[in-house]
């Protein structure tokens, strides 16, 4: 089954350490800029799909006091709580089925009002018999790369470095007069299993990337670029060696260890649109403590 | 309505309760998740993806709820995306099913709630804590508080009164008795309401919800592929929209008031105008409105097109959403009587599939064809609408 | 049967919240007596507290703009139940348009003799008159006003 989504337009405030203002107004500032970059006034959006983290944005319900920023006001909202790159699947889905004729999709991320950002991801950890250990949460990627080299594996991976961004691309109907002449053609998305370790840590990737492949029809051997987003402590090596590509093909945020949070594969994505597509690209993340909850787009030109 | 349109085979609910001390999170999403399997009479192996929904994760206490109960909903190797739009959580994710399939993205959606509000010691002060933390937590806006103030503007626009809320609450009681599923099974009395403790004036305990703990899950499909079970229900309408943030930038203008929310309102036309529903009052045969307040249920009917403005106490005064009247609201005993915030959305849309499937038990109104389920975050911020029907077209 | 154990667990997460020049603009004006809100020329709403875009037009605001210290109760409840870190019970939380916005802004009403709390005081009606009073000693948060019957 084919599904093709327009993209009319994005935009991106570049991660870096403080991005100064307060989140709306980050949030703001990328979303109505890709409208502008797009062409496409407010009262022309359907609808929003987001991605973010509660405990990231420092509120319980973050988009319940940030929704205005996203343009969501008198549309319809959707939200999810993965990286971006599923609120860009679960947008084209939206418009897939006819809901909506253009959406914005957006993520953000400000980790400059987090006073310890590296504190959340052991706040994953099942509290009974993961985090009373008090190990670092790094260990569940160790542990299961230990299990799937046969090898000891240290947890001493260099910290991430905290990073403000702000990202949003707005997507449309194939055939809307404001689409450009990319599409998002391809969609995937696997989950592994959690905590435990017991099968390749890339194996989600893996299979997200098959999958959006499948769905576009497109070999690997076509895919000229792929951008990933978070897989921090993963090398552009392994990737590589994981999906069958050179490792000249991968592309990464620099830095690798920049923590982008939600927005991680959002950012990505409007990455790969600012260098130009030159044929099928591959976007992809992986996130969780294992990187176990991985997704992957293809970009393709009409 | 689209020609792809998605359908409901099956849903499947914990018994909602304080705390369940018997089970852990993931256990009872598995609870959930083995009885929507079942009443669909599917296997885990027919499910393509997966969407889970649960709100604020300061409840449960564990950051990304989705991964932790992920071998619970047997979201191994599938696509799996967690959905949180506050209370309308349960709606916004069953949207987000039909979406999926309705794209042609995925054939068969599994779709989880879940949430413990019983982890943590003071839900209010988590709700707290969902307000502006610039100009809102300090003065003490929590769930309670603002929907008291609906209430202070629902008095001025419509003339309601603490009858007509304590009516609604039994009403509600009521028919959570005739609910296994309930949190709540209280007999209560109209006198009962109104001498209930004080909350924030004019809320009274029995106008509101409890805290529960549970979870809820419904299998959802294709369309080709629904033809080949015999009990549907058709997904044949959604919407959702959402207000700006802050209560005194809705309070009233030249169209509108807090006391009706207009944001029910957008999601509903938009699922009505899907549906091809004109005359919701005669076309509708159930609501399974998300009210967790008394009051509330009230304003909806007018922001439902139940009612015409300001008229809605006239449902409440001829007894019209009682079961057995006109048009019954919440004929599971609803929010008021189980309110497991992140899967209660998903909880009215089960409820409201399996009264138009016939298999709603003692609560089954007679004939139903076709519901409204709704849900509601925030302080009458987002919104979702779905109608659902036993026909597909 | 087994008994059931918890295992007991908190979380403690610092924020720094960012609030940007607008709004930082209407914590200095309380220091001065003074409440800013902020205008809208596209749509014409005088948003209080002030806000640098707008997100029903989805155009930024064009100024930060003084508004009165009089308005009007546009919502209201008296808090019975104690929660977590709220002053004592019965208080009153109230949403008042000031002179020349046209949104309101929630505080707290002093100045009313609240009772038990189970009725409403003729003060708190709805468009009953009432004022801003600051504080003496101004912390830069939103409690450094609120509100009391009447006209100033």
């Amino acid at each position: 089954m084919a599904l093709k989504i327009g993209i009319a337009g994005w935009s991106l405030l570049p991660p870096s350490a403080e991005i100064p203002g307060a989140l709306d107004e980050l949030i703001y500032s990328s979303t109505s800029q890709a409208l502008v970059d797009a062409g496409i006034t407010i009262a022309e959006i359907d609808g929003v799909c987001m991605a973010s983290s509660d405990l990231n944005d420092g509120r319980a319900i973050s988009t319940m006091t940030l929704t205005g920023s996203t343009g969501s006001f008198h549309k319809s909202e959707m939200r999810v709580c993965n990286d971006a790159l599923a609120a860009v699947w679960m947008g084209a889905a939206e418009v897939g089925s006819g809901a909506a004729q253009t959406l914005i999709v957006c993520a953000w991320n400000k980790f400059s009002d987090v006073v310890d950002p590296a504190a959340i991801p052991a706040l994953a950890l099942e509290p009974s018999m993961h985090r009373s250990l008090k190990y670092h949460p790094d260990a569940i990627l160790s542990l299961r790369e230990s299990q799937e080299s046969g090898t000891i594996v240290l947890t001493d991976a260099a910290p991430l470095q905290p990073n403000d961004t702000a990202a949003a691309v707005v997507i449309t109907t194939d055939g809307h007069p404001k689409a450009g002449d990319l599409v998002l053609s391809g969609f995937g998305s696997s989950t592994g299993p959690y905590l435990r370790p017991g099968e390749p840590v890339l194996k989600p990737t893996q299979s997200a990337v098959a999958a959006a492949l499948k769905f576009a029809a497109v070999p690997i051997s076509d895919v000229r670029r792929i951008f990933v987003g978070g897989l921090h402590r993963i090398s552009s090596a392994d990737i590589a060696e994981a999906l069958s590509v050179p490792e000249s093909s991968i592309v990464r945020e620099d830095p690798q260890t920049a923590d982008l949070g939600y927005a991680a594969g959002l950012v990505a994505l409007v990455h790969a649109l600012e260098l130009g597509i030159d044929g099928p690209t591959l976007v992809i993340s992986a996130a969780g403590l294992g990187v176990e909850s991985a997704n992957a787009v293809l970009v393709e030109m009409k | 309505m689209t020609s792809n349109a998605a359908a409901i085979l099956g849903f499947g609910q914990t018994k909602f309760r304080t705390v369940r001390e018997d089970v852990s999170g993931p256990e009872l999403v598995f609870e959930a998740v083995s009885a929507a399997l079942a009443d669909s009479q599917m296997d885990i192996n027919d499910i393509d993806a997966v969407v889970f929904a649960s709100a604020p994760e300061v409840f449960e206490g564990v950051y990304e709820p989705d991964r932790w109960s992920i071998e619970a909903f047997g979201g191994v190797g599938k696509p799996v995306v967690r959905v949180h739009t506050g209370g309308a959580t349960g709606g916004s994710a069953a949207i987000a099913g039909a979406r999926l399939i309705e794209s042609g993205l995925y054939e068969t959606v599994l779709v989880v709630g879940l949430q413990r509000t019983s982890e943590t010691p003071d839900a209010q002060a988590v709700f707290t804590t969902i307000f502006d933390p610039i100009f809102e937590q300090d003065v003490q806006l929590n769930v309670i508080t603002g929907i008291a103030l609906v209430a202070s503007r629902q008095m001025e626009y419509f003339g309601l009164t603490e009858d007509h809320m304590a009516w609604v609450s039994k009403k509600n009681f009521d028919n959570a008795l005739l609910n296994p599923f309930a949190h709540l099974h209280k007999n209560i009395t109209i006198e009962d309401v109104k001498n209930s403790r004080p909350l924030a004036w004019p809320l009274r305990l029995l106008h509101t919800c409890p805290r529960s703990d549970g979870a809820a899950a419904v299998v959802m499909t294709s369309g080709a592929n629904a033809k080949r079970h015999k009990s549907v229900a058709w997904m044949r309408g959604a919407g959702h929209a959402t207000d700006v943030y802050r209560i005194g930038d809705r309070i009233k203008d030249a169209d509108s008031d807090l006391a009706i929310p207009r944001a029910l309102g957008w999601a509903c036309d938009d699922a009505y105008r899907e549906a091809g529903i004109t005359d919701p009052l005669n076309q509708l045969d159930v609501v399974e409105v998300y009210a967790p307040f008394a009051n509330l249920e009230i304003g909806y009917y007018e922001s439902m097109g139940l009612a015409p403005s300001g008229r809605g106490i006239e449902l409440v005064e001829t007894g019209a959403t009682a079961l057995g009247g006109k048009i019954p609201v919440v004929p599971s005993g609803g929010c008021m009587t189980a309110n497991p915030i992140g899967a209660t959305g998903l909880v009215r849309f089960g409820e409201a599939a399996l009264q138009v499937m016939g298999r709603a038990g003692d609560h089954q109104v007679d004939g139903a064809r076709v519901a409204l389920a709704t849900a509601c975050g925030g302080i009458d911020q987002f919104y979702t609408a779905a109608v659902l029907a036993s026909d597909p077209e | 049967m087994t008994e059931t154990v918890r295992i007991p667990g908190e979380w403690h997460i610092g924020y720094q919240y960012t609030i940007g020049t607008f709004a930082s603009a209407f914590f200095d004006g309380l220091r001065k007596g003074e409440i800013w809100g902020s205008l809208c020329e596209q749509n014409g709403e005088v948003a209080v507290p002030p806000k640098s875009f707008n997100e029903q037009a989805f155009v930024p605001t064009d100024k930060l703009v003084q508004v009165g210290l009089n308005g009007t109760i546009q919502a209201v409840t008296i808090v019975t139940a104690p929660f977590a870190g709220s002053p004592d019970v019965p208080y009153a939380v109230i949403y008042v348009k000031l002179d020349g916005a046209t949104s309101s802004i929630a505080n707290y009403m002093h100045g009313v003799d609240l009772g038990d709390g189970t009725t409403l005081p003729d003060a708190l009606s709805i468009e009953s008159p009432v004022h801003a009073v600051f504080s003496p000693e101004p912390e830069g948060r939103v409690t450094d006003f609120w509100f009391e019957p009447g006209v100033a």
